[in-house]
């Protein structure tokens, strides 16, 4: 390429760049090796297996698991670490099984103070609610407890089949990120049309499944459990990755890898 | 009645530009004596910028803003020019904002046709006395609120005349935002699909007295053109005077606001079931052993949120070098003026996350009742979870 139209090439990209922003042009070399922007769960070893360092921003997670399988304590955690990477940060709690502890919330680590508990009637509304506080909460993560809630009644479930394409663009415009909480479906409803969860888990970047293996004790002490994290879906690595997290409740809850 | 509503779009940047031409066509963004901005040009409406952002959130919204400062003397000078030239019939003539106002024409003219030459001279009389880039749009109507919004609709250097007979097929199809409501309750309608004046203008009386109260009941007459405010010439009314003891005297700024506030609020609901904010406060400040000190706050576009007068308050004594110890503050309203459609917040509200909470969850409540809570723990060593917190919903915040 001649002088010339490299010096007219580097003058277009320099009044893009200030026009739109450092971030609008950018060489496809410069994308490799990029962060992207994310929330770390608080489990190292979960944070590198989902490929973009935790739960990504601006993009719908979907975590399932089984009653006390750990997801409900891995979601308090993310919240917890969305609003420790800044100060303004706000989090949102839609509570529609209306289960949520704030003793259990606060020795997971959130501030209180910053944290929005929605507690809407379920169906048709809560998912109304659901794009509205996505809309205009500026809200850096969102927690729905739980899917099976929000789409228990059938009305409900098409309204959020509705909303899922909306999502990703409401996503995408506020910069916060979604979590939803999920029971695990047997396999065989797929084929009877019965797995209400299916388009969301299309729509989910990310899908992590938590399932407990084993409870620890300390003498005759049952001091926590231990649970296997497997990603089923991401949009950056490929599925089937494993680890495993150790949950205890001994008062506070702390994120360690070994016992 | 007869009202000829005359406005000037974009008053104060096309005073600016007609004083520098070279700012013409040009993003460009004028700042008020508040480091506010208190006009935006098209331009810079385009890149997301508007009134009342500060000078640095206009920069990041359009690099390429020019922001200058406000001339508020030759605004007001020409502001005053265009009063004069509609005030040479020597009818009743009403300020509405700046380059905006009624004229009664009930004595001259009382139809289309006669009204007709009457809106061209006046548009003449202006351009000719402002110039051509300050170019009037006149809109006529029987009613205030039509005749503003025919005014609003139609291009500068025309004129819009709506006969009573047409004036509901005139009005249906505009959009419900022409309506003063507070921002809350336009969206509030948005969300009920409500989208233009004739559907407003269509719900059940009953319903919107519910749900908006005596302001929303006002406006829902309007829209059906049923709008019978009288223009009001100046220097027709007086106000009263209202006197704030404060015992003890006392030199702290809190006290003082809390007290003024106290007595001003009564009357600012008062006018916001009218449709009516504050344009003009003459505040006398009374301290101990030292002269009476005099202070007007004006604002831009009439204020009927409390939190904008208090504001505003706030900003105005922070800003004086007091004497002594305040023992009475005697404030008038001068001015009060028609609440525009668009309300822009001018100031930041005193705990900008609390308040966004709140905000958020009374704007939610409109449409699904009291959803949004806060959680507090109260006794944390308790064996029953449901006792251990209590939740406390954000409306409150």
């Amino acid at each position: 390429m001649s002088s010339a139209k490299q010096r007219r090439l580097a003058s277009a990209v320099a009044s893009i760049q200030q026009r739109y922003g450092a971030q609008a042009l950018v060489r496809g070399g410069d994308l490799n090796g990029r962060t992207l922007p994310h929330i770390a769960t608080g489990f190292a070893a979960l944070d590198a297996i989902t490929g973009c360092g935790g739960v990504p921003l601006a993009a719908l997670t979907l975590l399932s698991g089984r009653s006390t399988s750990g997801k409900l304590t891995l979601a308090y955690k993310l919240l917890a670490q969305a609003q420790h990477s800044d100060a303004q940060h706000t989090v949102g709690l839609l509570d529609l099984s209306r289960t949520a502890d704030p003793d259990y919330v606060q020795r997971c680590g959130v501030d209180l103070e910053r944290l929005w508990v929605a507690r809407p009637v379920a169906g048709r509304q809560a998912v109304n609610l659901l794009g509205d506080l996505m809309q205009r909460g500026g809200l850096r993560l969102l927690v729905v407890d739980s899917l099976t809630d929000l789409a228990a009644a059938p009305e409900g479930l098409r309204s959020l089949h509705a909303l899922l394409p909306h999502l990703a663009q409401l996503l995408r415009t506020s910069g916060g990120a979604l979590v939803l909480l999920d029971e695990p479906h047997a396999p065989w409803l797929r084929w009877l049309n019965l797995d209400s969860s299916q388009r969301v888990r299309q729509a989910a970047a990310l899908h992590i499944e938590m399932r407990r293996e084993q409870w620890l004790r300390r003498g005759d002490a049952l001091v926590g459990y231990r649970a296997q994290a497997q990603v089923l879906k991401s949009r950056w690595v490929q599925g089937g990755r494993s680890t495993v997290v150790e949950i205890v409740f001994n008062g506070t809850v702390r994120a360690s890898e070994s016992w | 009645m007869s009202v000829l509503c005359c406005r000037i779009p974009d008053f104060l940047i096309a005073l600016a530009c007609r004083q520098t031409p070279a700012w013409a066509g040009r993003p460009l963004a004028l700042v008020g004596p508040d480091d506010r901005l208190w006009a935006v040009s098209p331009e810079a409406q385009q890149s997301g910028v508007q009134v009342a952002m500060r000078p640095a959130q206009a920069q990041v919204y359009c690099p390429e803003v020019l922001l200058h400062d406000l001339d508020i003397a030759a605004s007001r000078q020409a502001q005053a020019e265009v009063l004069a030239v509609a005030g040479r019939w020597e009818l009743p003539v009403e300020p509405l904002t700046w380059g905006a106002l009624y004229v009664d024409l009930h004595l001259v003219g009382k139809n289309a046709a006669s009204v007709r030459p009457l809106a061209v001279e006046l548009g003449q009389r202006v351009r000719s006395a402002c110039g051509a880039a300050l170019q009037p749009a006149l809109g006529w109507d029987s009613g205030k609120f039509t005749a503003h919004a025919a005014a609003v609709q139609v291009m500068p250097g025309h004129v819009r005349l709506v006969d009573k007979a047409d004036e509901v097929r005139f009005l249906t199809p505009l959009p419900v935002t022409l309506l003063p409501l507070p921002p809350l309750h336009l969206q509030q309608l948005h969300w009920l699909g409500v989208y233009t004046v004739g559907q407003f203008a269509a719900l059940p009386a009953a319903a919107v007295w519910q749900r908006f109260g005596a302001a929303g009941k006002l406006a829902q007459r309007w829209a059906q053109g049923k709008d019978d405010r009288p223009v009001q010439g100046r220097g027709a009314r007086t106000a009263a005077v209202t006197t704030v003891t404060l015992d003890p005297p006392t030199g702290r700024l809190s006290p003082v606001v809390a007290g003024v506030m106290a007595s001003l609020q009564p009357a600012l609901a008062q006018w916001a079931k009218a449709l009516v904010g504050l344009r003009h406060l003459h505040l006398t400040l009374d301290f101990v052993a030292a002269a009476d000190h005099h202070l007007d706050l004006t604002f831009v576009e009439p204020a009927g949120q409390p939190a904008r007068v208090e504001a505003a308050l706030v900003q105005h004594l922070t800003a004086l070098t007091w004497p002594g110890a305040v023992q009475a503050v005697r404030w008038q309203a001068l001015a009060t003026g028609e609440l525009l459609a668009q309300q822009p917040t001018l100031f930041d509200l005193p705990d900008a996350r609390s308040d966004a909470a709140a905000g958020v969850a009374a704007a939610l409540a409109g449409r699904y009742g009291v959803v949004l809570w806060r959680s507090q723990v109260v006794e944390p060593g308790h064996p029953v979870a449901e006792r251990r917190s209590h939740f406390h919903t954000l409306l409150a915040a």
